[in-house]
């Protein structure tokens, strides 16, 4: 019975109806899909309950502060409650998102050498974003870019499940970003999903190798935080 | 043993006080065009520009009544399990991972390393009577100012392997236990290595500022570095501090997580 609520991610990643990567130019969806991964029916759709993870420190170096944080994703019947909260010592925007990966990046995907994990290689380890955890919940494309600011932020949305999952049925208005959207029946889930955060000091002084997102200062783009839902009730 | 150290816990634990984090430990005059370093108990370090007079006033006055606290409540020091020559428990490698999987993960979001670290040792060793070692981490005033570093110490709790590895638990910062190098260089950002024969009162009072860090391993009940500096004035901790436990889980973690 169990076996038949696995998949695995590669034929998973062909239902998704996107032109998958590329935002950024970086890490197109093909260059997500590593070693075969086993996905089970929570990672392909939430069900009720509550996930939950620390969020740990991508890029220990940006600055002189440690970042670190948590996240949690509440699912009672078709409500979300997502609740996000970063020590992070620097007063910029914090761009995050939900991915389709299933784990964070460590030095060890630094492709260039340069001692940091930019935007780039970042979403070579986390994969296409599934929900930009902006003003807007619902939508991929409505609250967009509203991210919530440090220094010291805690984020606070709900959402409809079933509105989250009608979003993400809808075509794709910009198949050149990597905020890929799903076939239709196929719902979003939360279980072994990474959260990825971004943005740190303007003062810091980073290598002219460090890639950033469209264009965007480099400070902004830098992956700070991270961490992979796990369902604990 | 383990069930008197329990009930000790409790008994000395009420009416005793502590030196708080958010006090100050000390402060390193910066010279001409540096800044000032407060060093507060957190491990936080405040840097104060050398025109704010108002400010560094008051932190000297915090020092002050800090220092005087400190020396009140030595008196009232608890030691709840008189040891000698603390060893930690050998743990089988199988065993580490357990250990950090069994970490409680409900840290608040301004929690302090010092409180993590004390509640996880704890924990562990109130759960299986498994005793730590607290991995102590010093920076240099010149690393402080160089990288605009925004703490001077830190501390996670360390584990003996029967192999005879030492592996450091940073549930906040790392997501497995790792060998003390790779702890150090993942938070020191030239690699280099750090001082280990020294002592604590002398690094305090002005260290060799040729090197980066300086690192002490102590036994799980030393909370924060003021606490190797009473040993070393002969002071020394043996036992645990049930107000030091339980403030510390009250600031670190939800209230109900274990």
């Amino acid at each position: 019975m169990k076996a038949s609520n696995v998949f695995v991610l590669s034929t998973l990643l062909g239902l998704v109806a996107c032109g998958g990567g590329g935002g950024g130019g970086g890490g197109g969806s093909g260059a997500n899909i590593q070693d075969p991964v086993v996905i089970t029916q929570e990672m392909a759709e939430a069900t009720p309950g509550t996930y939950y993870t620390v969020l740990r420190p991508v890029n220990f170096h940006s600055n002189g502060f440690i970042p670190y944080g948590a996240a949690t994703f509440a699912l009672k019947g078709d409500q979300l409650q997502v609740d996000i909260s970063m020590d992070d010592d620097q007063r910029v925007p914090h761009r995050q998102t939900l991915h389709m990966g299933t784990r964070c990046p460590t030095l060890a995907d630094d492709s260039n050498g340069d001692g940091l994990i930019d935007y780039n290689e970042a979403m070579t380890v986390v994969g296409s974003a599934l929900m930009p955890l902006d003003g807007d919940l619902n939508s991929q494309v409505a609250g967009a870019e509203i991210y919530p600011k440090g220094p010291a932020m805690t984020y606070s949305k709900m959402a409809s499940l079933s509105k989250i999952n009608a979003d993400l049925w809808k075509a794709d208005e910009d198949p050149s970003d990597n905020v890929i959207k799903l076939n239709q029946g196929i719902s979003i889930g939360f279980e072994g999903r990474v959260i990825l955060a971004h943005g740190t000091s303007p003062d810091s002084s980073f290598p002219t190798s460090l890639a950033s997102f469209r264009g965007d200062p480099a400070h902004l783009s830098l992956p700070v935080v991270c961490g992979i839902l796990k369902k604990i009730d | 043993m383990k069930s008197l150290v329990l009930i000790a816990f409790l008994i000395y634990g009420l009416g005793a006080e502590a030196v708080t984090e958010d006090s100050v430990h000390s402060i390193s005059k910066g010279g001409e065009g540096e800044p000032h370093l407060v060093k507060l108990n957190s491990g936080e370090v405040k840097f104060i520009e050398q025109d704010e007079h108002q400010l560094l006033a008051k932190y000297e006055k915090q020092l002050k009544a800090s220092k005087a606290l400190s020396e009140t409540n030595f008196e009232n020091k608890f030691l709840l399990q008189e040891e000698t020559g603390f060893e930690p428990t050998l743990v089988s490698d199988g065993d580490i991972q357990r250990i950090f999987n069994d970490f409680n993960p409900y840290m608040k979001r301004k929690s302090e390393c010092s409180d993590r670290a004390h509640v996880w040792a704890w924990d562990e060793f109130n759960r299986t009577g498994i005793k730590s070692e607290k991995a102590f981490l010093m920076l240099t005033d010149t690393y402080i100012k160089r990288h605009r570093y925004k703490w001077w110490f830190h501390v996670a709790p360390m584990f003996t392997t029967t192999s005879g590895k030492k592996m450091v638990m940073d549930f906040q910062f790392l997501n497995r236990p790792v060998t003390f190098t790779e702890w150090k260089n993942s938070l020191v950002f030239t690699k280099r290595e750090c001082v280990t024969d020294f002592s604590f009162l002398a690094y305090d009072a002005g260290a060799d500022q040729t090197q980066d860090c300086y690192t002490k391993f102590e036994p799980m009940y030393y909370f924060i570095p003021g606490d190797i500096g009473n040993r070393e004035r002969g002071r020394g901790k043996t036992g645990w501090n049930s107000y030091e436990v339980n403030s510390s889980r009250s600031r670190a973690f939800f209230k109900g997580s274990l």
